[in-house]
């Protein structure tokens, strides 16, 4: 793997440490090979020292950006924001919110994403919580009259 | 070790880890190395024809055929590489490897014009979709990549395990300062690592759930994590700069996330005491010192204890 060509071109863009890079091809392998994005692209913050990706989930959806972190890495609010105008303005779509998608990388290659939006968004309507709540009485009251 | 992170290549190495303690994961799956190259969607889409060979989309198959070539590139076997079509490609990367051919089908697009007599401007095209049988232009590896407690546990505790920077192996008193530069917390969360897999637990990574570790009963492939576990060192009254300091509403957070997904959470203290020097925590000896408080958080809900007592 460290001498996969996509690897090698995220290290020699020079702009982050190897562990970022690192982080930066799992998600970039993760996205392609494990959840079969049609696309992905990297590029460089170079004040920012990091190694971004882009990228589609599908051929109808458009492009997001992808910013992988190790999880030890600490981030501001400050920074989060440079990172989204400046991920943003790689997208070059001014109208639309401010919004990346932060790729957590552990250090047994576990990756979680989460995706940050400038402003306000609808939240989905919730599940039942009332029937999940019923259904772990009802195992408890079980137990109880075993 | 690559990028401060601890790989493991072989296969039999990889097999044996994990099937012998489910140490590790598949850089490319979510828990056992099981990559493969087919596309899941694609393989429903054909499952009648009954194939068993992988089957790629036709874009990927391109994208690993621009790898093959980068990869040519680098290795300086690029003479005339653009004017190269696929096949070509795939084949002189083929006699340059070792590796043994790999197959697979890639779904490719087929248009055919229809010449539609009444309509001559418009040629109908119909698209079909058929799998053409190339030769896989770029193998992948899939490596198992072991946390940076669960590679320690394996050269410390269990002395089965050497890591290499370079050609050299590294120490263990080298890999403990190692891993604590990389992890700046290392020292506090192998400590618990350590305390839960010698009573039998497999401690996996807690990322998904916001702790530091899950705590399997058997392993991830039997059963659900039972118990959600965040670590503290801490001195001998309880005082200490604390990870992760939690307020009544972030612990009431994490205590009803974790509750969601059926799981208990265990805050764990380590007890250091107070005459414990900085020299003896640069050695994982000092673990020998420290004693382990564990914390089990649950909800209480005052109604329904009373529900329960009325029933009875």
């Amino acid at each position: 793997m460290a001498t996969h060509p996509k690897f090698t071109e995220m290290m020699s863009m020079d702009v982050a440490d190897s562990t970022q890079v690192y982080a930066a091809f799992l998600v970039y392998l993760d996205l392609l090979e494990g959840r079969n994005w049609p696309e992905v692209t990297c590029f460089g913050l170079g004040e920012l020292q990091l190694v971004c990706l882009q990228g589609r989930e599908r051929e109808t959806e458009s492009f997001q950006v992808v910013v992988p972190t190790p999880v030890h890495m600490s981030f501001s609010h400050e920074r989060i924001r440079e990172i989204m105008k400046k991920a943003c303005a790689q997208l070059d779509k001014p109208d639309s919110p401010l919004s990346v998608i932060l790729a957590i990388v552990e250090s047994d290659s576990t990756i979680v994403y989460y995706k940050l939006t400038d402003g306000f968004i609808m939240p989905d309507p919730p599940d039942d919580t009332e029937d999940k709540d019923n259904k772990q009485w009802r195992k408890k009251r079980k137990k109880l009259f075993k | 070790m690559l990028n401060n992170h601890v790989l493991v290549r072989s296969p039999e190495d990889m097999e044996q880890l994990y099937s012998q303690g489910y140490f590790g994961k598949g850089i490319l799956s979510r828990s056992r190395p099981e990559y493969s190259i087919s596309d899941p969607l694609l393989v429903g889409k054909w499952r009648d024809a009954q194939i068993n060979m992988p089957i790629l989309t036709s874009k990927k198959y391109h994208c690993h055929v621009e790898w093959a070539k980068s990869l040519m590139q680098e290795q300086g076997l690029d003479d005339n590489l653009e004017d190269n079509t696929e096949q070509q490609v795939s084949s002189k990367l083929a006699s340059s490897t070792e590796y043994v051919q790999e197959y697979v089908l890639v779904q490719e697009e087929e248009s055919s014009f229809c010449h539609d007599e009444a309509a001559n401007e418009q040629s109908n095209s119909i698209k079909k979709e058929k799998l053409v049988c190339r030769r896989n232009p770029f193998r992948i590896f899939e490596y198992l990549q072991l946390s940076l407690e669960e590679a320690f546990f394996l050269v410390y505790a269990l002395g089965c395990l050497s890591i290499y920077y370079g050609e050299e192996p590294l120490t263990i008193l080298e890999l403990w300062k190692m891993f604590s530069d990389v992890q700046p917390s290392f020292r506090t969360t192998y400590m618990t690592y350590h305390y839960f897999r010698s009573k039998g637990w497999v401690p996996k990574v807690g990322l998904k759930y916001g702790t530091d570790f899950l705590l399997y009963r058997k392993g991830p492939p039997f059963y659900h994590a039972s118990y959600s576990v965040m670590a503290e060192l801490v001195n001998d009254d309880f005082k200490g700069s604390l990870r992760r300091p939690f307020s009544w509403k972030s612990l009431s957070g994490l205590n009803r996330t974790t509750t969601n997904v059926s799981k208990e959470l265990i805050l764990c203290y380590l007890i250091r005491p107070s005459d414990m020097t900085e020299k003896e925590m640069s050695s994982p000896e000092c673990m020998k010192r420290i004693k382990v408080q564990e914390l089990i958080v649950n909800r209480w809900v005052s109604s329904r204890e009373r529900n329960e007592q009325d029933e009875l």
